[in-house]
């Protein structure tokens, strides 16, 4: 072992003996550094998967997204999607794409429902299910098990499916050339893909042909460029290419499509953009794009936080390191005098601490371990700590390789130079007490990080209640219809039950918890389409694109929306179905007619009348968006959704009774209900999980502070001990005593405080500004985190105050 | 072998100005054994930090081994030291997690010494120091007398020509403390130099020449034995 390898090995066995020796001084790092560094690793993992996102096709950088902005009289919506005709200019028109392929959306695409499936006599069940055209493996290179990409989608009426649909529908066998019927299409399966280490956007677990529809329905889809069906990707043969494409696209906007728009007299207009596939994931702005996107900041947020705990983490080491420098002097000393250098020191302590950070990554990664199913139960994904070591890119390991070497360096860093300083004739002589010598100025330093953690405490503290405080108004405010004892029956797309649908309901209206029924093809909560409406002038009408609900006559008493003008559907007036509609107070003042109930309106679906009544305003989507105009129409060809009013005190029963009578009804499907309230309560979800992160992560901050500040005031009572019995002996009554321990350290969480507070609101004022409907920040809440904080840091310091108290002060004295 | 001349140190707080050592001058000869008396606060401390080029002087010269040193840096001090002094504490200062084997071996590894020659050597040392069976025990397991041996064996462990000591009794009982006085007579013997801050007169008996201090100053240099 050479000379510097001696040393090393002498550090590390030094570093261990006195971890046995001050267990609990060890302990309190270990536990700081090991927690710290244990949500930097699930966080990490977490990131790693957001940020990973499309990254696994082959030529990644060469997808691109074209999506449709379509502008009528001003109103500007931006749409991930695009029509049938946009990806067919794109296989032709343009040389540079090599491959352009459309997956459309479907009800059962965005797994809301689920789709019954059978094989032979077996029914089984799709979470999701959609169409794509035969160029759609040529784009997305996924790993086939079975069949291959080059003829999988070629044929009408062929299905992909994925491996964990395969094993569930066909066990071990092979599956290819096996069939199975979606309602009434007999598909065969051409091939099985392996989706476990693929992390997309596009969201199915099965995927059929597009040539599967009838050419009349293909057809229908060249005729309308309007028409939003799917969603439209192309890969570039360069990835230069992709920089001059927005200006023909513009052209094609502009030689093809315009004059088309010119052609049917509609005074609109459409905006083609492509997107980077990789951009996708953290785009929130667009219209009906995939249900996995997230939000970046959201994602960015917990990568702060991560950040911030292993900060904490390092402060404590580095506030007990320099507290303790008192003890560990006249080492120093006597290393000084047997001939260590400055630079020999700083090596050793910085030694020290990476021997500690790397022992805690060590636990971490054990406590990371066994705490990942929690986490990934809490964020809802199925994370694994191996992809930050085993990644493609290395990216994720240099940056854990980079954070434990920053956390040891950056916690022994501070020490070793002011441990380093000390001059060994200060230090060895008996009787001198290097507390009280300049050297030890770190004091001050020590301060500044002990607040810049209380900081930190307090506006985690305060955002989680504000978080707290916004879910639960998102959760509780007036959503504008009654959402409680609602169940939803997801009612499959099936023409001769839906025949039945009048004989369904009286059955189900006679178990006598049920209040009322009502069919719909949508509810609050869901997704809602939507559809262009031609408004006013018959002869030169203005075109909208206003958000469809298709109900019935139940609906509006059956979820007590109020009527405030005009009337509702009735049965009275048998034309209701082709000549009605009824519309929002949103979409009303959308419109601007001095009197909406005279307003003339067509739209696609054979409605042509005249607005019959207008409903108050009520929340059909999440409080983060405002209420949008909103039109009805009645139920006519096909329905979603059977929404039955319950007033029960035996839910369990009453719901197993409906469902006897809807089986004998369908047997052909899966029975499939929730409850609108939990529906509705799931728009939440994010918010949800980050209060639950919040908390956590709050709790893991405020314990690791108050761990450091345990072994602060533990080291500031001990220096004290000489001038406490000094005070006892010439009376200070335990009040006095207690004062003077407390007021150094309830000054620095009070300073951290009136730091924080400001901070707190201003971002907390941030991210409340991404919601329509908001609390109002109440500063109850911030003196409430504040004083909480304040609660902590006292109970923490008062177990080692009273210590101080009970002593002896003769004790005190004699150790001098 | 040093050489003193006008040293003076002068201690500067905010307000207050002290003068530790005023114009000292003096000069030991290779193979002496001085001892420095003088009451508290006389300077002694002071004297033997520049002596032991742990602190330097504030004005004046100083000659270790025909080096003028008073000027050098904290690095080139450290470097004559750890080849050249060895130094024992009345508070024996030694490393409490360390065993006494390796608090023996440490100036040794700082000198960058092949392990296996500083096996040897430490065993020497601790079998000089009639100490080897304590090899493996730390420092809070051992008696006071026997931690200053340890402290001994450390300060002679890397040959050093010049031996510090700072009342090397002073926390020992008589019988421990003659121990101890013995075994520095015998490296004197054995041709080390030896200075020795002491306020015992009669650790000073062991000593040729006492340097007597009082406010900074030298007031009386006598000398016992005969130095040949």
């Amino acid at each position: 072992m050479n000379k510097y390898g001696e040393l090393i090995a002498n550090y590390v066995r030094l570093a261990f003996r006195r971890m046995i020796r001050q267990p609990s001084y060890a302990l309190i790092n270990l536990v700081g550094l090991s927690t710290g560094l244990m949500v930097f690793l699930l966080i990490m993992t977490y990131i790693v998967r957001e940020y990973d996102y499309d990254r696994c096709w082959k030529d990644y950088e060469k997808i691109y997204r074209i999506n449709a902005t379509l502008d009528f009289n001003g109103r500007v919506d931006h749409f991930a999607m695009s029509s049938y005709n946009i990806v067919q200019s794109m296989k032709h028109d343009f040389p540079e794409v090599e491959a352009a392929t459309m997956i459309l959306r479907t009800s059962s695409s965005d797994d809301q429902t689920g789709i019954t499936v059978w094989i032979d006599d077996l029914m089984y069940e799709l979470r999701s299910f959609t169409y794509a055209d035969a160029d759609f493996f040529k784009v997305f290179d996924f790993p086939f098990v079975e069949g291959n990409a080059e003829n999988a989608l070629k044929e009408p009426k062929s299905i992909v499916i994925n491996t964990v649909t395969a094993h569930q529908f066909f066990g071990d066998k092979p599956a290819l050339g096996k069939m199975l019927r979606i309602n009434k299409t007999t598909f065969v399966v051409t091939g099985v893909i392996d989706r476990s280490e693929i992390h997309t956007h596009l969201q199915f677990d099965a995927l059929a042909s597009l040539n599967t529809y009838p050419a009349s329905t293909i057809e229908q889809f060249t005729n309308d460029w309007f028409w939003l069906i799917g969603y439209t990707y192309v890969k570039f043969g360069n990835k230069t290419d992709a920089e001059h494409f927005a200006a023909k696209l513009d052209w094609l906007a502009k030689e093809t499509i315009q004059p088309w728009i010119k052609q049917v007299n509609v005074d609109g207009s459409i905006h083609l953009h492509h997107e980077p596939l990789t951009h996708i994931h953290f785009n929130n702005k667009l219209q009906y794009d995939s249900s996995s996107n997230t939000n970046k900041n959201f994602v960015n947020l917990f990568g702060f936080i991560a950040v911030f705990l292993l900060l904490i983490a390092s402060i404590n080491y580095m506030n007990l390191a320099t507290a303790r420098s008192m003890k560990r002097a006249r080492e120093i000393g006597i290393r000084k005098v047997a001939g260590a250098h400055r630079t020999q020191l700083i090596m050793q302590f910085l030694g020290e601490s990476m021997v500690l950070s790397l022992i805690a990554f060590l636990i971490a990664l054990s406590l990371a371990e066994l705490s990942l199913p929690y986490f990934n139960n809490l964020i809802g994904l199925n994370l694994s700590l191996s992809a930050l070591f085993f990644s493609e890119s290395l990216l994720p390991l240099i940056i854990l390789i980079m954070a434990i070497l920053l956390l040891g360096m950056l916690s022994g860093l501070f020490p070793a130079f002011v441990l380093s300083s000390f001059s060994p004739i200060q230090v060895l002589r008996p009787g001198i007490n290097p507390g009280n010598t300049h050297m030890f100025s770190s004091g001050n330093l020590r301060k500044i990080l002990v607040v810049l953690q209380f900081i930190i405490s307090i506006g985690m503290i305060i955002s989680t209640l504000v978080v707290s405080k916004q879910l639960k108004f998102m959760q509780n405010a007036p959503k504008g219809f009654q959402s409680e004892q609602v169940m939803v029956i997801h009612f499959p797309h099936d023409s001769s039950l839906f025949a039945n649908k009048e004989v369904i309901r009286h059955q189900i209206l006679e178990v006598p918890e049920v209040q009322q029924v009502s069919l719909s093809q949508s509810l609050p909560g869901y997704k809602s389409g939507r559809l262009m409406f031609f408004v006013g002038d018959t002869v030169k009408p203005e075109v909208h694109t206003i958000n469809l609900y298709v109900v019935d006559h139940e609906f509006f008493d059956l979820l007590k929306i109020k009527l405030i003008e005009g009337r509702l559907f009735s049965k009275e007036y048998p034309n209701d179905a082709s000549t009605a509609f009824v519309v929002n107070k949103a979409a009303a003042d959308y419109l601007g007619y001095p009197n909406p109930l005279e307003v003339e309106m067509n739209c696609g679906m054979g409605v042509q009348g005249k607005i019959v009544g207008v409903v108050d305003n009520f929340h059909y989507s999440s409080m983060h968006q405002p209420i949008e105009p909103l039109v009805f129409i009645l139920v006519n060809k096909r329905a979603d959704y059977l929404a039955v009013k319950l007033n029960s005190r035996n839910m369990s029963e009453t719901v197993a009774r409906i469902g006897d009578i809807w089986q004998k009804f369908d047997s052909k499907h899966f029975f499939h209900y929730t409850f609108l309230d939990d529906r509705f309560a799931q728009q939440y979800r994010h918010e949800q999980q980050m209060l639950s992160l919040f908390g956590y992560f709050s709790l893991l901050v405020i314990l690791i502070s108050c761990l450091g500040l345990y072994g602060l005031s533990a080291f500031s009572i001990e220096q004290r001990t000489r001038e406490i019995g000094i005070r006892k002996v010439l009376g200070a009554s335990p009040r006095h005593t207690l004062m003077l321990i407390l007021r150094g350290f309830m000054t620095l969480v009070l300073i951290a405080g009136l730091i924080s507070l400001p901070v707190v609101y201003y971002l907390m004022t941030e991210w409340l500004n991404g919601f329509a409907f908001r609390v109002g920040l109440n500063p109850l809440w911030f003196l409430g985190g504040f004083f909480i904080a304040m609660l902590i840091a006292f109970a923490t310091i008062m177990i080692q105050a009273t210590k101080a108290l009970k002593a002896n002060p003769v004790d005190a004295l004699k150790y001098e | 072998m040093i050489k003193a001349e006008k040293l003076t140190k002068i201690f500067r707080t905010d307000e207050v100005e002290t003068t530790a050592l005023n114009a000292v001058s003096f000069e030991i000869k290779r193979g002496e054994f001085v001892a420095i008396m003088g009451p508290s606060g006389c300077g002694k401390s002071t004297l033997l930090n520049i002596l032991g080029l742990l602190d330097n002087p504030t004005t004046g010269g100083y000659y270790f081994l025909d080096n003028e040193v008073s000027k050098s840096t904290e690095r080139q001090r450290a470097n004559l030291r750890k080849q050249n002094i060895g130094f024992v504490f009345q508070n024996f200062n030694l490393i409490d997690e360390l065993t006494v084997f390796e608090n023996v071996e440490l100036p040794l590894i700082y000198l960058g010494m092949p392990s296996r020659d500083r096996k040897k050597r430490v065993d020497e040392v601790l079998a000089q120091m009639q100490i080897s069976h304590r090899a493996k025990h730390f420092p809070l397991q051992l008696s006071g007398g026997q931690q200053q041996r340890v402290a001994v064996a450390r300060a002679v462990v890397a040959k050093p020509a010049l031996i510090l000591a700072d009342e090397p009794t002073g926390n020992l009982d008589s019988a421990h403390g003659e121990e101890v006085m013995n075994l520095l007579n015998d490296l004197n013997v054995n041709g080390t130099t030896i200075i020795m801050v002491t306020h015992s007169q009669r650790d000073a008996e062991y000593s040729q020449r006492v340097i007597r201090l009082f406010d900074g100053q030298i007031i009386n240099e006598n000398i016992k034995k005969s130095f040949v």
